[in-house]
Formats: C-alpha cells, sequence, structure tokens
C-alpha cells in the first residue's frame, strides 16, 4: 500500500499554499527553538566568562556593576577600593591569590587593564600561548585576540573607551608599554584586553608604583599638591628610566606608606570555607562590598528565566495558532480534495490508503516546517551569538539539545494527532454525492 | 456475472421539500447476457443506477446481488474491497488525479494492495498504447477531454476487472477512437469481462448482447439485439 503519489499530487496542484503553511510552521519552530538555545548559550558563555573570579571584591555600590566590570569589561566609573584593602589581602590567611583589577585606559578602544603578572596565566593554569608574562613596569601582556604582535609597542589612552563622550580623553604620551607575551583563550571580552602591571596603571596617573621608593611617594605628594605640569615632568623621567631596564618590583605585597586604591580586586581562596569567610568579611568591612561572581550570574539568569519563559509561551501560542491554521489550511485542501478522495474510495481504495493520504500530507508538513524550523532556529541563534561576540567579546555557544528537539517533536505530535482529524471526516461524507460535484 | 437486482428505490429531497424519485425498478437481471447497455434521456437515473449497481450510491431499499455476494448486505469497508477486486470503471467526468502522470494515474489502484505498481508497469503501458493515449509522462491537466477519456478507460482495463462500467465511455472520441475503443471493450469481454455500458452510440449499443432503456428512473423491457 503506497499512498504517496496521492499525497504528492494533492501537494503539487497547491504547491503555493504547501509552501506557505511551512514556512509558518518553520518560523514558529524557529522562535522557540531559537529562544531556548539562545538562552542556554548566554548562561554558558556568562559561567565560562565568570570562571576566572571566584571572589570580587569592589568598594560599597552595585553589584551587578561590579561584576559587569570586572568579568565582562563593561565601561563603568566604580568608586576606588582602599588601598589598604591590597595590603591587607596580602598577609591573609585563606588567601591563594588575589589581583587588583584597575581599568581606565584603553589603546584603540581596548582596555588596558593594570593586574598581577599571575593573572594573566591565571596562576600558571592557562599557560601564555606566546612569549613571556610582564617582568617590567611598562611591558604588557595582549588578550588571545588583540591584534598587536610581540614586541610592539604602543601608547595608552586614558578613558575606558576610544570615544569617551564625558572624559576628555588624553595619550599619556610619554608612556611607550611594549609586548611581551599572549594570553591563551579566556573567550570573553578579556580576549581583546591588554593586561599590564598595576604598578605602571598606577604610575601613569602619578600615583607612584604602590612599593615603598622614596621618589614616588614625594611623586604622589607633588601630584596631589602642586601642578599637574610638575608632576608629568616627573613622570617622563621616571618612564625613560625604566623604559632602560631599571628595576622595579612588581606584585604584591605592595608596601608604599599610600597605597592607590583599585576599582576591584580578585581574589582566589585557598578553600571553599575561606571564599565564604572572605565574602562575609568584605562584605560587612564598610570599605568594601564583595561578590560571588557566579553566583550575581545565577540571579541574573532568573530573570533572563522569567523572560524566556515568557517568550516560550508566546512561541508555545504561536504553534498552536500554526497547528490551528495548519488545520484549517487542511480543511480546505480538502474541500478542493474532496473528488479525489471521492474518487479513491470508488475505485475501492482501503480506509486506511484514504486515511493516510491525508495525514501523510498534513504530517509531511508538519515534519518539514519543524526540521526546517530547528535549523533555522540554530542559525539565528548563532547569528545572534555572532553579534554578541563581536559586540562584548562573550563567546557564547550555541548548542541544538534535545530540549530544542523536544520542542519541534511536540509540534509533530500534536501534527500527527489533529491530521487525524481531517483524514476521519473524509469518510463521513457520501463518494456518490462528491463525484457528482 | 449474474446480476440479480430487486425492488431498488433510490430518492432525494428537493429544496422544495418534494422528494424526486431517481430509480423505481421492480427487478433487473443479467443472466446470459456478457455485455449490456444501458441508454435513455439525460436525468434518466442512468449513472445513478451504475453508482447503485456498484455499491457506491446506497439505495433507499432494495438488494443488488452479483453472483453470489448481495452487495448491500455488505458493510462499507467489504463493500469497498469487493469494488476494489471485482469492478473497473470507467466515469462520466474521468475523474483523474491532477498532478499526476498518465502513467500514474493508471497504476493506481495497484498501489491501494500489496502488489505495488512495478509489476503492473507494463500492462499500463500495453493498455494506454492500445486506447492511444499520449506519452505517459505527461500531466493528465494538460489533456484534452478525449485524451483523458482514454486515460480513464486505461485505468478502469488496469486489473482486467471481472465487472466493467462505462458511463459514456465514447462520448468524448471522434469515430475512430471511438470503434478503437469499443473493440477494446468487447476485447475485454471475451475474455470473459462482464460489460455495462451506458451509453448513446448507437454503433457501440448495436454491438452490445443486448440493452436496456430507462426514462425518469423507470426501466423499459431489455431490447434483445438484432
Ligand atoms: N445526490 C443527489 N442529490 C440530488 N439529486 C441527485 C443526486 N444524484 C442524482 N440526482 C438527480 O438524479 C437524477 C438522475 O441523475 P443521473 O446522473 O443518474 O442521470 P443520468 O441519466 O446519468 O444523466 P446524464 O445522461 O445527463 O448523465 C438527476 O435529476 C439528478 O439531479
Ligand atoms: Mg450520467
Amino acid at each position: 500500500m503506497n499512498p504517496i503519489p496521492v499525497t504528492f499530487s494533492d501537494m503539487r496542484t497547491n504547491a503555493a499554499g504547501i509552501i506557505a503553511i511551512v514556512a509558518l510552521i518553520a518560523v514558529a519552530v524557529a522562535l522557540g527553538v531559537g529562544i531556548s538555545a539562545q538562552e542556554r548559550a548566554v548562561r554558558q558563555g556568562g559561567n565560562v566568562a565568570a570562571e576566572p573570579f571566584d571572589v570580587l571584591i569592589g568598594a560599597p555600590g552595585s553589584t551587578t556593576q561590579l561584576l559587569f566590570s570586572s568579568v565582562y569589561l563593561q565601561p563603568a566609573a566604580l568608586d576606588l577600593v582602599d588601598g589598604e584593602v591590597l595590603r591587607e589581602l596580602a598577609g591573609r590567611e585563606g588567601v591563594a591569590s588575589f589581583t587588583p583589577i584597575a581599568f581606565g585606559d584603553n589603546y584603540r578602544g581596548m582596555p588596558i587593564i593594570g593586574t598581577t603578572a599571575g593573572f594573566t596565566t591565571l596562576d600558571d593554569t592557562a599557560p601564555l600561548v606566546e612569549g613571556t608574562t610582564f617582568a617590567g613596569l611598562y611591558e604588557a601582556v595582549v588578550g588571545h585576540d588583540v591584534e598587536l604582535a610581540l614586541g610592539d609597542e604602543f601608547t595608552p589612552v586614558h578613558g575606558m573607551i576610544e570615544t569617551g563622550e564625558e572624559q576628555v580623553e588624553h595619550e599619556h604620551d610619554h608612556v611607550h608599554y611594549h609586548v611581551v607575551g599572549r594570553m591563551a583563550r579566556r573567550f570573553s571580552p578579556w580576549d581583546q584586553a591588554i593586561l599590564v602591571p598595576v604598578e605602571s596603571v598606577w604610575s601613569v596617573h602619578g600615583l607612584g608604583t604602590g612599593h615603598e621608593e622614596p621618589s614616588s611617594i614625594a611623586l604622589a605628594m607633588a601630584t596631589e599638591e602642586g601642578g599637574r605640569a610638575e608632576g608629568d615632568e616627573h613622570e617622563d623621567e621616571r618612564a625613560a628610566e625604566h623604559d632602560h631596564g631599571g628595576p622595579v618590583a612588581l606584585g604584591p605585597p605592595w608596601s608604599a606608606l599610600h597605597i592607590p586604591g583599585v576599582p576591584a580586586i580578585a581574589v582566589t581562596p585557598a578553600s571553599i570555607r575561606d571564599a565564604y569567610v572572605l565574602r562575609t568579611e568584605f562584605r560587612n568591612d564598610p570599605r568594601t562590598t564583595a561578590i560571588f561572581p557566579a553566583e550575581v550570574l545565577l540571579e541574573l539568569y532568573a530573570l533572563i528565566g522569567d523572560a524566556s519563559t515568557v517568550l516560550a509561551v508566546v512561541s508555545v501560542a504561536t504553534q498552536v495558532l500554526v497547528v490551528g491554521a495548519v488545520l484549517l489550511a487542511v480543511f480546505s485542501a480538502l474541500q478542493q480534495k474532496r473528488e479525489a478522495l471521492g474518487v479513491l474510495r470508488a475505485l475501492g481504495a482501503p480506509r486506511v490508503y484514504v486515511f493516510l493520504a491525508v495525514w501523510l500530507h498534513v504530517v509531511l508538513m508538519v515534519l518539514v516546517g519543524s526540521a526546517l524550523g530547528v535549523a533555522l532556529g540554530w542559525g539565528v541563534a548563532l547569528g545572534i551569538s555572532a553579534i554578541l561576540a563581536e559586540r562584548t567579546g562573550l563567546v557564547l555557544p550555541v548548542l541544538i539539545t534535545g530540549k530544542e528537539i523536544g520542542l519541534a517533536g511536540v509540534l509533530v505530535a500534536a501534527g500527527m494527532i489533529l491530521a487525524a482529524i481531517p483524514a476521519v471526516t473524509v469518510y463521513r461524507q457520501s463518494v456518490s454525492e462528491v463525484l457528482r460535484s | 456475472m449474474e446480476l440479480e437486482a430487486i425492488d431498488l428505490r433510490l430518492s432525494f429531497p428537493q429544496p422544495d421539500k418534494s422528494v424526486q424519485t431517481v430509480l423505481d425498478i421492480e427487478r433487473l437481471s443479467i443472466a446470459q447476457a456478457r455485455t449490456v447497455g444501458l441508454t435513455g434521456p439525460s436525468g434518466a437515473g442512468k449513472t445513478s443506477l451504475m453508482y447503485a449497481l456498484t455499491g457506491i450510491q446506497p439505495l433507499d431499499r432494495g438488494t443488488v446481488r452479483w453472483g453470489d455476494v448481495d452487495i448491500t448486505g455488505l458493510g462499507q469497508r467489504e463493500c469497498d474491497r469487493w469494488r476494489r477486486i471485482n469492478v473497473g470503471i470507467v466515469f462520466q467526468n474521468f475523474h483523474l488525479f491532477p498532478g499526476m502522470s498518465i502513467l500514474q494515474n493508471v497504476t493506481l489502484p495497484a498501489t491501494f494492495g500489496r502488489t505495488g505498481i512495478a509489476s503492473i508497469r507494463d500492462r499500463a503501458k500495453e493498455v494506454l498504447s492500445k486506447v492511444g493515449a499520449p506519452d505517459h509522462r505527461r500531466r493528465v491537466e494538460t489533456l484534452s477531454r478525449g485524451e483523458r477519456q482514454r486515460v480513464g478507460i486505461a485505468r478502469a482495463l488496469l486489473l482486467k476487472p471481472r465487472l466493467l462500467f462505462a458511463d459514456e465511455p465514447t462520448a468524448n472520441l471522434d469515430a475512430e477512437n471511438a470503434e478503437q475503443v469499443t473493440d477494446l471493450l468487447f476485447d475485454l469481454a471475451a475474455e470473459g469481462t462482464t460489460l455495462f455500458v451506458i451509453s448513446h452510440d448507437r454503433r457501440l449499443l448495436d454491438r452490445l448482447d443486448t440493452s436496456f432503456r430507462l426514462e425518469r428512473g423507470v426501466l423499459s423491457d431489455p431490447e434483445e439485439a438484432a
């Protein structure tokens, strides 16, 4: 028994209508699949980016902003954490490692982050892909995707974004970093960042290096009290001095009388217990706040989840409408196909044959539409991820899993069941009447 | 095959709530004849009678018996099955499937069962060439009425039915083609098929064993063929 020729002949004589319905189904399925896949992509991408940050300490204020500025390098003016905190962390129990994260400058729109050498390799868990980490004050390690080669020189520009609207930006003309290494891929905006010793960031802004160094203390004083021309002059001298290989202490502990502040500090605790202790402590400290980025992300995902639930309901509603549209189309097609089905019965075709001819008609449309929809949804999610990756530096991996296939499967199943209705109604018509019309 | 039809009555309600009697036949019996004709004016009920005798049209009352089988006593499913196995029909309006080629149309009845069309394809091409149908790959919606008629006949002949009904099979054909088709029908009758033809074609009617005349649903006595 093979009713497929009848089904196809039906479709051939009404190709435009069939294509319209299949397209409608595809769009509805794509909507559901796209939303679901994109939501997961955002979660996974967000988590990967947050991995290097166990505990984040910032000045009291918005924890979400602290997260976005540090993990995703979103430009924002954050209050600074008192430099004394850095001194305290250096000797503290339960801290495996910690690093200041000092942003504020950029080179061609790529953020320049003052940090420690350990952070360029995530404490040796992510070795550099080329070169070495910074050992001199004006050496830089670039993010994986930064278009600078080892040995290149560049001059930082003040301001977090290249064309800052509010800040009047100026070049730190006298400062020249040169690139000594490149980080492993982090699948985050950090792939577009340039990492330099935090001491150099402080120093460029006339705050000294954070290390005990009589000249820098004097310099800091001079900058705060005196005119800035004088300070700049001194900076020039010092910059020149370091470029010629003068030894500078880099990394913790900082021991200057006055350690400059930083917008954020990333802490790797020795144990999970320590993580909670640290967070509680720095939350209670009036100078600071502390977060687990993973936890803040979970709260954010809950919001996204709510939104995507609404969207999912919308897309299910769309699918229900589409199934309705399919049925309508089938009933109207049946009206046109009455003659053919009547002839089939007059020729003695078995019931199952007539049933299958109609049923396959609907099921084929739903199947093809759903398959196209999954592909379309996947494609759109990939496209959105590509755009987001370009805009934010976040890599959002789009995957089609059982959940998305299941979404399409529900529609197919519904189609299979509903298709039985028109298939059965064929048998309620009088053949002789149909043959006359 | 022998036919014994008794007390057939078929009527349809009209829009003005009166009832139109389409068939009112006391008895129709075909024992010896191989080839039977049915004539009568338009609207007399000829097509209705054909549908009634093949189980397509349920009757108000009466029994239709072909050989040992009382088809008016069969359930719909069994009746469809009986028709599939025993009957070939050439419809007055052809009733071909648009969107299919000529060959697909002709072989369609073979897709109902287990046989499939592979074994029947040669037979289909043979029948098509006998009726003088055009290239079998052509889609049927591109055909003229005469060409469609021939495809319809080929479809009915395909499975060599024991009973062949043909409703005006030569109405759309020129004299030469009409004769060809008539020959074909009689060839089949010679192989053992019982032929039941509705026609106004004198040259066709003259070759039949027997003919009936239907007028306003009432049968006249069979006029024996000359
Ligand atoms: N389902 C139906 N409902 C109402 N009237 C019907 C129905 N079927 C047949 N009729 C009527 O029955 C009468 C006989 O129709 P039928 O088609 O059998 O005539 P016919 O002899 O084949 O005519 P023709 O030579 O024009 O083909 C017609 O008046 C027709 O309108
Ligand atoms: Mg008729």
